[in-house]
């Protein structure tokens, strides 16, 4: 790395707002929660996973346009198919929420400037949106915990078409509740400069 | 107003990739646990599509106040309106010198409200001159930020006029009600306000024999009067160069930041009061000159003129043409007032010769030194001593001016002119001397 571009990534680095920096650790320690979890969960810690976790985590952080981040994502769950047997254990309630935290921070950041402040507003309509997501998820959870206590033979065909009913009712009524989401023709705001 | 498209982000490509990928390896594998994994991606990208902008985008800007003055600011708006899914908008403003932006960062966003967002950001202005407001990236998004659009605005342009230098004279102050201006004309003539009494020359009207006096002396005398022309002040900035720092007006100020602020002052004072007062730079890229006039108005247009001034700059000292042409021009019809107030550094030498030159003609002139002291410091040592070698000589030049009876001051802003504008005044009712 030449001197000027250490000096730009520096200058970079200075300009990014504080409250960025706190969306960037919550979207790097998010994945590495996930790692932690599944690796508690299947027994025993593969450190080069984690590292690797780490690694993409912060190149994600910091390209958030990238698609560093569905990588980071596809190595976690592939770690969780490959040390988990388990298909009722609840651990796998905060491993998901940690990689939906990961995917909202790191969409979030891909849309807003580095240097501004994300408005209060913004940060809770997101945290809304956020409640129904981990509804959805604690009802799906619920339902594969049932069907495994069940011993239904593992039909997944059943849980999916579950999941596409939860889902979708969860779309609904979101929608139907959703102030933004305005009849009013477009023509007359802007009319209004 | 731009018509842009929404285009899918890397986050409902991730949603989307993630939740089929994991659904389907969880169908066959017989997970169900993965399922669990792949539902915030399965609702965000169900979410996503549901609320997908499906109408075109509507965006309009402006800028709140065309022209400032230096240190004011004014408001950057922009709407976005148009798909009813529209959640959350940012933008950022290039970064430009002498502009501040409020947030500090440039940097903006606010949440929909009614299917529509507002931007509002701060821009202030701290140096004169017409520089545009530059570019805005503009960005908005949809819920999950699943679909963004973006735009860059166009500049807008933006007049900075500049902030006068705390100014005002009393020299010469005897107000006249019947003339034009508050002051009186310094020079005599045919006009109302008594002057004094003189011996009686070829060309005097009768009328203005005084002879109760005359009987007393025994030779013709007559009543002198000052002549009924309100003060004519002339404007004269030097743009061949710009020497030392321009900070903006928060900050130090360069020579032509001086020169500028200082013509602004003397405009500022005379030119409300009814007195003309013209305006012509010289040494800029184009020519820019303001005719005598009075008024608010002509205040205006000489600050509209003075936020023009550009240096020169790399323009060759050939093509900015020698001392004789820029005479000739200077004395086609500006320059030609009463009291020609020329501002300069005073570095170039064709500078100080044209001001001589205006002063062997008998014209009244004042040079105002606007080189800042600053000028010398430099963080290269050769640079720093070439300055005060540089200003040796010109402290030797400046002798040779003032030696040809025209007063150089340094610009301290209130009664900066004082002196002078009475000395002046005071020469003007003597006989003269001029070169043809």
């Amino acid at each position: 790395m030449t001197a000027g571009a250490l000096q730009r990534c520096i200058d970079h680095l200075w300009l990014i707002a504080p409250q960025r920096w706190t969306l960037i650790g919550i979207s790097v320690v998010a994945p590495v929660a996930a790692s932690t979890i599944t690796s508690f969960e299947g027994g025993h810690q593969i450190v080069p996973v984690l590292v690797l976790v780490i690694a993409l985590a912060i190149g994600a952080a910091f390209a958030p346009e990238s698609h560093t981040a569905l990588v980071a994502e596809a190595i976690v769950v592939w770690q969780w198919l490959a040390s988990t047997d388990d298909p009722a254990t609840p651990w796998v309630v905060p491993m998901a929420l940690c990689l939906f935290a990961f995917h909202t921070t790191i969409a979030l950041m891909a849309v807003t400037p580095i240097g501004a402040r994300v408005d209060r507003s913004i940060l809770i309509r997101w945290l809304g949106r956020s409640v129904y997501v981990v509804v959805a998820t604690v009802a799906m959870w619920s339902i594969v915990y049932v069907v495994s206590d069940q011993d239904l033979g593992g039909n997944a065909v059943v849980t999916f078409a579950g999941f596409v009913t939860l889902s979708v009712l969860v779309v609904l009524v979101r929608a139907l509740r959703d102030p933004t989401r305005s009849t009013q023709p477009p023509s007359s705001a802007a009319g209004d400069l | 107003m731009n018509r842009t498209g929404w285009r899918p982000t890397a986050a409902y490509v991730r949603a989307a990739v993630g939740a089929v990928t994991v659904i389907a390896f969880a169908l066959v594998w017989r997970r169900p646990d993965i399922l669990v994994i792949a539902a915030p991606m399965a609702v965000v990208t169900v979410w996503s599509v549901v609320t997908r902008p499906d109408s075109a985008t509507e965006f309009a800007d402006r800028l709140g106040h065309p022209t400032l003055r230096e240190g004011d600011a004014t408001t950057w708006r922009a709407t976005i309106a148009g798909p009813g899914g529209i959640d959350l908008a940012a933008a950022v403003i290039d970064p430009a010198p002498w502009t501040e932006t409020r947030p500090s960062s440039g940097a903006v966003t606010a949440s929909a409200s009614t299917g529509s967002v507002q931007l509002a950001m701060g821009v202030r202005s701290t140096r004169w001159g017409r520089r545009p407001v530059e570019r805005v990236r503009v960005v908005a998004a949809t819920p999950w930020a699943a679909f963004r659009w973006s735009m860059v605005t166009d500049r807008h342009e933006l007049t900075t006029l500049p902030l006068p230098a705390v100014f005002d004279a009393d020299a010469a102050a005897r107000p006249s009600d019947g003339l034009v201006g508050l002051h009186r004309s310094a020079r005599a003539g045919e006009g109302n306000e008594f002057a004094g009494i003189r011996p009686f020359r070829p060309g005097d009207r009768l009328r203005r024999i005084n002879w109760v006096r005359s009987a007393r002396s025994n030779e013709l005398q007559v009543n002198a009067t000052w002549a009924d022309l309100d003060t004519h002040i002339a404007l004269v900035i030097d743009a061949t160069d710009d020497f030392g720092v321009s900070e903006g007006v928060d900050g130090r100020a360069s020579s032509l930041d001086g020169s500028v602020r200082a013509a602004g002052a003397i405009a500022e004072h005379y030119a409300p009061r009814g007195e003309r007062v013209s305006l012509r730079a010289f040494g800029t890229a184009t020519t820019q000159a303001v005719p005598p006039g009075t008024g608010r108005a002509q205040l205006r247009r000489i600050l509209d003129t003075l936020a023009r001034v550009q240096p020169a700059g790399g323009v060759s000292a050939a093509s900015r043409g020698s001392v004789a042409r820029r005479r000739a021009a200077l004395g086609s019809g500006a320059i030609r007032g009463q009291l020609t107030v020329m501002l300069s550094p005073l570095i170039d030498p064709d500078s100080i010769d044209l001001v001589v030159s205006l002063g062997r003609q008998g014209m009244a002139v004042i040079v105002v030194d606007t080189l800042p002291d600053h000028v010398t410091d430099d963080a290269d040592q050769f640079t720093a001593l070439a300055w005060r070698i540089r200003l040796l000589e010109r402290r030797r030049e400046l002798r040779m001016v003032q030696a040809a009876g025209i007063p150089v001051v340094r610009w301290r802003g209130p009664g900066s002119l004082d002196q002078v504008i009475r000395d002046i005044a005071r020469r003007a009712t003597g006989p003269r001397i001029v070169l043809r």
